[in-house]
């Protein structure tokens, strides 16, 4: 837990000393907002849950550029503050597209990205943990935002057996610095 | 312990918008040690931003109208590229008729890209980011505010408030003027008393370009790439004491204010309407008036949809005056006055987008031109002349009757959102 939170204070006091806002290009990072939830009563109580933390994206590579992220996850609907939960891991963007029947509903020129992901989840009371292996099929890049829409979740305990499955219904990932 | 940790982990959760603030109001930094232009001659005032020596073909328009006029020469007149940073665009009769011309020129192979910022969306009419989009004008937005970005907030404050138009690598125009008809109409059909300035500069147009393409790339997927946009040598022989003063990143906006107050011995005019002083600057001016300086503000009397400036500057009125400024009020009865200048010893001057207010100060990317010089200033002077001699004071007893709460709640409300 300890560990969580000087991790988490590390992001976001880096985050607050940078060039936030277009200052620093290319973009390297900034924070997520997003909501989901999980069919693994073992992990976590079936609720909606919110997350947050930061990310960091170094490379403005056209495909296969990774971030990563950390943060914090909580089930609000029902809130239930116990089940507070560490988030971390990895995203590999597989390919920047244009996405010119995006325009037709956005004025602003946005890029379909989709991404591959793995990661844990760790319960703050330990009382579990698992890793976790993510797709983002719809995922839209703007110049200062990635939106995940439906990407989908594997959960597997330590022993790499399959324990449920998640789902994000929105990923906000806002560029910060 | 358990309950210990929980308690840990919803601090930090807290310290995510707490940090997010911080980030906020880490932008505008300070410049570095050296920021400041090196090449100030002995006993000149070291002007933050960059030195332009090479600057040349000094103009001004100081109505819509006229700028619109010169608006359509330099689209005409462009061969390669024009770059377009403006605050507002707007999907308003001569916003219509500015991107049409734009479209055309494209057409002839000319590249147009133009940056606006988001608050387009937040003032009267219908933003033109849409309609740019429609004619096949790209275009990007600066900051967006919209619900899928709310979990920036805070951030939102920070706006690019600059306007320039760059043409082909050799022309800037800088100033005060938005692309739409409130900009762009002559003070008679209501449009603002406004400025923009032209000038040649191989140094102004590298910074710029720069600039540009650097926010480009971090709001939109279209990327480009400075070196696209080529700039000739610059036409001026050198040794000109002028500054582009470009708030983007760094903060210069306060320290130009402070040297050009400093380098004052008679006469100060301040052409600012969005003038909202904390007390250092109410300070300050009670300082310079004191060793004798006249320091005289001039704001607009009329405020078409922007009343709420006329409350939000009214607050500190009565205090301006008992600091010893002498305050005026343009008096005409349509046009507001939204000319930003800075007048000292009728020997330096500065011009742009830059309201001298925590805003401008602190929350803005903004850009100046200042420079030394009677000669070159000449039309400024005129122009001045002109707009006092349309004034009228403001009275001790005028300024008393500025002080209510709606006057209060306006100013509290524009020192941060103005």
């Amino acid at each position: 837990m300890r560990f969580a939170g000087v991790l988490l204070s590390l992001f976001l006091a880096a985050a607050a000393q940078g060039h936030c806002l277009g200052e620093a290009k290319p973009w390297a990072g900034g924070f997520y907002i997003e909501t989901c939830g999980f069919s693994d009563t073992g992990l976590l109580p079936a609720a909606g849950c919110l997350s947050a933390g930061l990310f960091l994206e170094p490379f403005a590579w056209p495909a296969f550029n990774p971030a990563i992220f950390s943060g914090i996850l909580l089930p609000v609907a029902p809130f239930q503050k116990e089940a507070l939960a560490l988030r971390l891991g990895a995203e590999l963007t597989l390919f920047d597209t244009p996405a010119p029947w995006l325009r037709q509903a956005f004025y602003t020129a946005l890029r379909w990205s989709p991404a591959l992901g793995a990661g844990m989840l760790y319960r703050l009371d330990g009382s579990a943990l698992r890793f976790t292996l993510a797709a983002s099929p719809l995922r839209i890049r703007a110049g200062d935002a990635v939106f995940t829409l439906g990407g989908f979740e594997l959960l597997f305990d330590a022993e790499g057996s399959a324990r449920g499955w998640g789902a994000v219904v929105f990923k906000a990932a806002l560029f910060l610095f | 312990m358990g309950r210990f940790r929980v308690r840990c982990a919803g601090g930090a959760l807290f310290l995510v918008p707490v940090f997010a603030l911080l980030a906020c109001v880490t932008v505008p930094r300070s410049p570095q040690a050296g920021d400041a232009s090196p090449s100030n001659s002995p006993g000149q005032p070291r002007f933050p931003g960059t030195r332009c020596e090479d600057l040349a073909d000094l103009r001004f328009y100081f109505t819509g109208d006229a700028f619109l006029r010169r608006a359509e020469e330099l689209i005409r007149d462009a061969r390669d590229y024009i770059l377009i940073d403006s605050f507002l665009v707007n999907e308003d009769e001569k916003g219509k008729y500015v991107f049409e011309l734009l479209r055309r020129k494209m057409e002839q192979n000319v590249r147009v890209y133009i940056l606006t910022d988001a608050s387009s969306g937040f003032v009267p009419g219908r933003t033109g980011i849409p309609f740019l989009v429609r004619m096949g004008i790209p275009v990007t937005e600066f900051n967006p505010m919209r619900g899928s970005r709310l979990a920036r907030m805070p951030l939102f404050l920070y706006r690019d408030h600059r306007k320039f138009w760059l043409v082909d690598g050799e022309t800037v125009a800088l100033g005060g003027q938005n692309i739409w008809s409130i900009s762009l109409n002559p003070p008679e059909q209501s449009g603002n008393t406004d400025s923009m300035v032209e000038f040649r500069s191989a140094t102004a147009c590298r910074e710029l370009v720069g600039s540009f393409v650097r926010e480009w790339n971090a709001y939109s997927m279209d990327k480009l790439r400075a070196e696209d946009f080529p700039v000739p040598p610059g036409p001026g022989e050198g040794g000109l004491s002028a500054w582009l003063v470009h708030q983007d990143g760094q903060r210069v906006v306060g320290e130009m204010f402070g040297r050009l107050l400093d380098a004052a011995r008679e006469e100060v005019w301040l052409v600012q309407d969005y003038l909202m002083p904390d007390r250092a600057m109410i300070e300050r001016i009670r300082r310079l008036s004191a060793s004798g300086v006249r320091v005289n503000i001039l704001f607009s009397g009329a405020y078409s949809f922007l009343d709420k400036f006329h409350y939000a500057t009214g607050y500190r009125k009565l205090a301006l005056i008992r600091a010893g400024a002498r305050l005026w009020e343009y008096g005409h009865p349509l046009s507001h006055l939204h000319y930003k200048a800075v007048i000292v010893d009728e020997r330096w001057f500065a011009i742009g987008s830059v309201n001298l207010n925590f805003r401008s100060a602190w929350l803005s990317k903004e850009l100046n031109l200042l420079f030394e010089g009677r000669e070159m200033g000449t039309p400024m002077l005129e122009n001045l002349e002109f707009l006092v001699s349309h004034s009228r004071p403001i009275s001790s007893e005028q300024a008393a009757g500025y002080r209510g709460g709606k006057y209060l709640l306006y100013y509290l409300l524009l020192f941060l959102g103005g």
